[in-house]
């Protein structure tokens, strides 16, 4: 990858829990790298660490009981305007790391340089307050415009989204607007302060399948249109396979398989990313197949297992895979994977591409 | 903090504003003064707990955190997003107190702690009448329906205001 193209790096990012009944691991050592203009897969299961990762990110981890333990989340500092702080040389020339950055100055970068869309609309709008004034919210608390002008880019956004008759429902209220409707607030106020990048936590997982496809239309009609790099996260292969470039699996709180969207899904490097192929399913298939299921279901972080996370569930786990954990290696362009079975002296197995 | 207000919360509001009244009587303090400022002492306790309460658990609703993600800071997210919210709670509390306080001043005032004449109130109206409650009966009647009717008034006013003033309940 080009060095100059990289808008956020994530490195060696641990975040743990501290909670009564002991640690939870949920991120350990993760390492992602998000280009500029692209779009980012990252899927898993519940649990697998996806979500926080990104809070993480935003630093917004609550705290107690959540805490980041180590690693850098390296930032393009010429488009954060942050020259004071950027490292000097070395490979993140350039970069600040927002875990190093004061809360004053993370709160600028919030909203103006990442945005976020969450879940579920019906409780991320504020039911007291309107639309339009939630919308201006940002644009005003980071001084970009005046609430006049706000109030037009608000505007401009809503029927960019694809709200009928803007000027009127931005007097309206929450609860007037459907589910649908709100997620498109939701991605209309992520989106009004131009930020270098959006994360999508699971922007349609709350939604029914129509509105589902209508909201990841206009989020593919978006990228096109506006300059930004989106992280996508889904438990859902298929939501990601349509919009990503790259994909990021986790699972634990690692991440096993790092791939360009094509790559992922013709070679998968690592065996649960085959069961979870399997497991989705298909138009294509020629006869009424069954789907098949990955036996089992993750590890407690708590006391996560010694080795390959993946290993008590993994159909063609070895002894190694039981006793020490795989490192990410790369087995092709871009693409990483942490699986023993990449080793030369690994058995060979079927469906699965090893790396020369 | 809160525990303070819940060890004042677990004394009977009556007994500490007898005695705070009794305290103050005779240090040349005015005496209608004087029921003010015991009221006053001990009516922001039910407040105090309900506003911490409903900030408590609306700080944790998942809007306060998309505010923090578009980078508000502490106190815009107080005042815009959380206290319109707990706004419900709030107007229902105060229209409960005011006829409590009104209730309050009114016993107060009967029983010969607070305001005496020529300073009137319904209470001390109440009290002087009952001294003659076999002749004339309405001269405890009339003020005793005039502080039902303005506490009954303040209940509904409280309804009607949290009604309008709450987008979610409108039409």
């Amino acid at each position: 990858m080009d060095e100059n193209n990289v808008l956020m790096r994530i490195q060696g990012l641990t975040t743990n829990f501290h909670t009564y009944a002991g640690v939870v691991h949920a991120v350990d050592d993760m390492t992602l790298t998000i280009p500029k203009n692209s779009v980012v897969g990252i899927v898993g299961e519940s649990g697998s660490g996806k979500s926080v990762t990104m809070m993480s990110v935003m630093r917004l981890i609550p705290s107690p009981p959540g805490r980041i333990e180590g690693g850098h989340v390296w930032f393009d500092g010429a488009a954060l305007g942050l020259s004071d702080r950027m490292e000097k040389d070395g490979p993140n020339k350039g970069m600040v790391d927002l875990l190093s950055l004061p809360a004053e100055a993370m709160m600028k970068v919030r909203g103006r340089h990442i945005g976020m869309i969450f879940q579920d609309p019906m409780v991320s709008l504020n039911p007291v307050l309107t639309i339009g004034l939630q919308m201006m919210e940002s644009m005003v608390a980071h001084g970009l415009a005046t609430n006049k002008e706000a109030w037009k880019r608000a505007v401009d956004m809503l029927s960019l989204v694809g709200i009928p008759s803007p000027e009127e429902r931005m007097r309206d209220y929450p609860h007037q607007y459907s589910g649908g409707m709100r997620q498109r607030v939701m991605i209309a106020m992520a989106l009004s302060c131009n930020p270098e990048l959006v994360i999508a936590d699971e922007p349609t997982t709350s939604l029914d399948v129509t509105v589902q496809a209508q909201i990841l239309e206009l989020m593919k009609e978006l990228k096109a249109k506006l300059k930004s790099s989106i992280i996508i996260i889904s438990h859902d292969l298929s939501i990601v396979a349509g919009m990503a470039d790259k994909v990021v699996v986790m699972y634990a709180g690692r991440v096993l398989e790092e791939a360009d969207v094509y790559d992922l899904y013709e070679k998968p490097g690592h065996p649960y990313t085959m069961g979870l192929m399997k497991s989705v399913p298909r138009l294509d298939a020629e006869n009424r197949e069954r789907l098949i299921p990955i036996e089992g279901s993750p590890p407690d972080l708590l006391a996560p297992p010694v080795g390959c996370k993946f290993a008590p569930r993994c159909k063609y786990a070895m002894n190694i895979c039981r006793v020490q954990e795989p490192p990410l290696v790369t087995v092709g362009e871009g693409h990483r994977a942490r699986c023993f079975l990449h080793h030369p002296t690994a058995p060979a197995v079927s469906g699965f591409v090893k790396v020369e | 903090m809160m525990r303070i207000v819940d060890i004042l919360y677990g004394i009977p509001t009556l007994i500490i504003v007898i005695l705070l009244t009794v305290l103050f009587k005779d240090k040349g303090v005015n005496p209608l003064v004087n029921v003010f400022i015991a009221i006053g002492l001990t009516y922001w306790l039910p407040m105090a707990r309900i506003v911490r309460g409903e900030i408590l658990s609306l700080k944790e609703r998942e809007f306060a955190l998309a505010a923090k993600t578009i980078g508000a800071p502490n106190n815009r997210i107080l005042f815009r997003h959380l206290i319109p919210n707990a706004m419900g709670p709030i107007i229902v509390t105060v229209t409960l107190e005011i006829p409590a306080a009104i209730f309050t001043e009114a016993f107060l005032s009967y029983i010969g702690l607070g305001v005496s004449a020529p300073v009137a109130s319904w209470g001390v109206l109440a009290s002087d009448g009952t001294e003659a409650i076999r002749s004339f009966p309405y001269l405890v009647l009339f003020p005793a329906l005039a502080i039902s009717l303005t506490m009954f008034a303040f209940n509904f006013l409280g309804d009607g205001l949290r009604d309008a003033l709450d987008p979610r309940l409108r039409q």
